[in-house]
């Protein structure tokens, strides 16, 4: 068996809040409870969620730019929790990020040479003047733009072109893997596209896994093989996309994928909606995360938190009920088309 | 009711006029629902303020805008302060930004019933609350004295929706309204807009680079492009058998669920010609695989393809066939 490029292992993460008065102890937001999960090298891994989820939390934590409260984070077989700063940086050539924001992601007084190189400075490589040239222009090439492109400076790109300079910088080092937040949300539908075939073309091409945070249902389930669905800091469902999205397990991923509008769809009724909206989780309370907004949640939800379970060949949920609201799904879905 | 007529918007420049909204026409009926979808730089939002007469600065509208017999256009600015807000209102993308944070949103949901329909405070206050209680704002009476920063996202948009609301407006522009937001808060928002246009019989405009918005929520589309209306016709239509090249490639270019890993997505070439640029050609020819030596010549007209279905291209209609 290969080695995990990622493993997650009991990873939590919590925040605390300012004291609200000084008669009551400061409370405590658990942006992460209780991750575990495992990204096998070349297949490409979605986070899905809503705002304030914990996604960015996630990534952030992945690529050693926050600590976790507690438990492990292996890239390649690496704690990275555990080494140095100094180590840490030299381990960043092998994996990189890609911003959501094309715009406030590229410094705007540095050409483009400048700004794809500036990896290579940061962990440190020897190469000559001449030899870096010659990196950045291949990473242009990668990303389909011109060589001649590395003398510009971010304002003269369009917004799928400036991803595109993102993409090259995050290339420039060989990673094996990159960790994506929001890569296409402020992009155009055809430019979103062009881009999500270049992540594509990159990982067939150059080996490398994408980690891939988003919130569009669809652009995860085209771009990655496996995903998690995170709620509330915990993951409620994960496997391969083929499984997770035609056949979500979860009540949480069953109204995310209902939610999603579908075009020649008019005046379609939802058959499952999650009524009210997403709360941070300050202190940790017991049962599970979802049970206030599900519509099937019965006492056991209240008082055991359920855990992650294995359904059929890696594709696992966290419900007590799921084989119940998989098939009332089913009616109320057959009860909308009649 | 709204009509519509060869509305241009245009940017007086020092050398030149500059376009950035040509020949936009289109009519719409009360308790109808048009969609305007398009790419950034496409003038759908510069559709949509002209409509309020919102335009900024230098930028000019011309035409007819025709509201239940009343010309928008040739209003002055104090007699377009009495019908925007009041009969034709409009929510915006950002809901943290279009409210005032210092004002409590009781008073500004009050705000236009004072000023339009000359309520009391007390009065508008009693109205403010079934405006936020019917928008799904809980416990409404108690919620008008708070501030926007303690709602969330869903919530203001909900409020900004009932400030819209509270002249009961024959028609309401909806710019983006709920791409800020999360799915299952759209979902909400949308279901809530949709409600309100077959219990109120506004017309409704929503403009959306969100194909799924669009189809599912309107009637009537309109497809921009560069500036220029492409394609028009029923929401369906336009989404089954889309006559433009471009709406053919843009409905391509969407990753749907459970697509192979195989597939490639569908991509258009090139960019967007920029705002302005004068355009001999058809403005899509640049990027279009059908382009042929006729495209060149001059701009297209509309071709009917359908009942009500028109597109701007000389292959209109033919654009399926062609690729398979």
């Amino acid at each position: 068996m290969t080695q995990p490029i990622i493993e997650i292992r009991d990873l939590e993460r919590r925040f605390q809040l300012p004291r609200e008065s000084l008669f009551r102890p400061a409370s405590t937001v658990y942006a992460l409870n209780g991750i575990n999960l495992t990204v096998e090298p070349r297949r490409s891994f979605g986070i899905v969620g809503e705002s304030g989820c914990g996604k960015s939390t996630l990534a952030r934590i992945i690529m050693g730019l926050d600590k976790p409260s507690s438990g492990t984070v292996k890239v390649k077989g690496k704690d990275i929790t555990a080494i140095s700063p100094a180590e840490l940086r030299k381990m960043r050539s092998d994996f990189q990020m890609v911003f959501q924001d094309p715009f406030g992601s590229l410094n705007p007084r540095h050409h483009v040479e400048r700004i794809v190189a500036e990896p290579l400075f940061a962990v440190g490589g020897t190469e000559s003047k001449q030899e870096r040239k010659e990196k950045v222009a291949e990473a242009l090439t990668s990303v389909g733009l011109r060589p001649t492109d590395m003398e510009k400076y971010p304002h003269e790109f369009s917004g799928g072109q400036r991803q595109r300079v993102a993409i090259a910088r995050a290339l420039i080092t060989r990673p094996s893997l990159i960790v994506a937040d929001e890569p296409v949300s402020a992009l155009d539908v055809s430019v979103q596209a062009q881009v999500l075939n270049l992540l594509r073309d990159l990982e067939d091409q150059f080996g490398i896994t994408f980690v891939f945070i988003s919130h569009n249902l669809a652009v995860v389930d085209y771009a990655c093989q496996d995903a998690a669905v995170i709620y509330l800091g915990r993951i409620v469902e994960q496997g391969p996309t083929s499984q997770l999205f035609n056949n979500p397990l979860h009540p949480y991923t069953q109204s995310l994928v209902d939610a999603v509008p579908h075009v020649g769809v008019k005046n379609r009724r939802v058959a499952r909606q999650a009524p009210t909206a997403l709360k941070t989780q300050t202190a940790a309370q017991t049962g599970c995360t979802f049970a206030g907004r599900c519509s099937f949640a019965k006492e056991r939800c209240r008082v055991e938190q359920p855990a992650l379970r294995d359904v059929d060949g890696g594709h696992s949920v966290a419900c007590h009920f799921f084989e119940a609201t998989r098939s009332d799904r089913a009616s109320a879905q057959t009860a909308v088309a009649v | 009711m709204l009509q519509v007529k060869n509305l241009n918007v245009t940017l007086a420049g020092a050398t030149r006029d500059i376009s950035i909204v040509k020949d936009v026409s289109f009519e719409l009926d009360a308790g109808r629902s048009l969609g305007v979808v398009g790419e950034s730089g496409s003038g759908k939002s510069m559709t949509a303020l002209a409509l309020m007469g919102l335009l900024p600065g230098a930028i000019r509208a011309s035409g007819s805008i025709n509201l239940a017999g009343q010309e928008l256009l040739a209003l002055s600015e104090q007699e377009m302060c009495s019908v925007r807000g009041n009969k034709v209102a409009m929510i915006f993308q950002e809901p943290m930004t279009s409210l005032n944070p210092v004002q409590t949103i009781g008073r500004q949901v009050a705000e236009p019933l004072i000023l339009h329909k000359g309520m009391t405070r007390a009065a508008a206050r009693q109205e403010a609350i079934r405006l936020l209680d019917r928008v799904g704002i809980p416990d409404a009476a108690r919620r008008l004295d708070v501030y926007p920063h303690q709602l969330s996202g869903g919530q203001r948009q909900r409020v900004m929706i009932a400030i819209a609301l509270s002249c009961s407006p024959k028609v309401l522009v909806a710019d983006e309204p709920t791409t800020a937001l999360d799915v299952t808060v759209q979902r909400q928002i949308l279901d809530l807009l949709r409600e309100l246009v077959s219990e109120t019989r506004m017309a409704l405009i929503i403009i959306s680079h969100d194909l799924g918005v669009i189809g599912e929520m309107v009637d009537e589309m309109l497809v921009m492009y560069g500036g220029n209306v492409v394609e028009r016709g029923q929401a369906d239509k336009v989404f089954a058998q889309p006559a433009h090249p471009y709406t053919s490639r843009l409905l391509e270019a969407i990753p749907r669920f459970g697509m192979s890993r195989s597939e490639r997505l569908k991509t258009i070439p090139g960019t967007m010609p920029e705002i302005g640029s004068e355009m001999k050609s058809c403005i899509f020819a640049g990027r279009c695989d059908l382009v042929c030596a006729d495209c060149l010549q001059a701009p297209p007209p509309f071709v009917s393809v359908d009942d009500a279905h028109v597109a701007a291209c000389i292959k209109a209609g033919r654009v399926m066939e062609t690729v398979q």
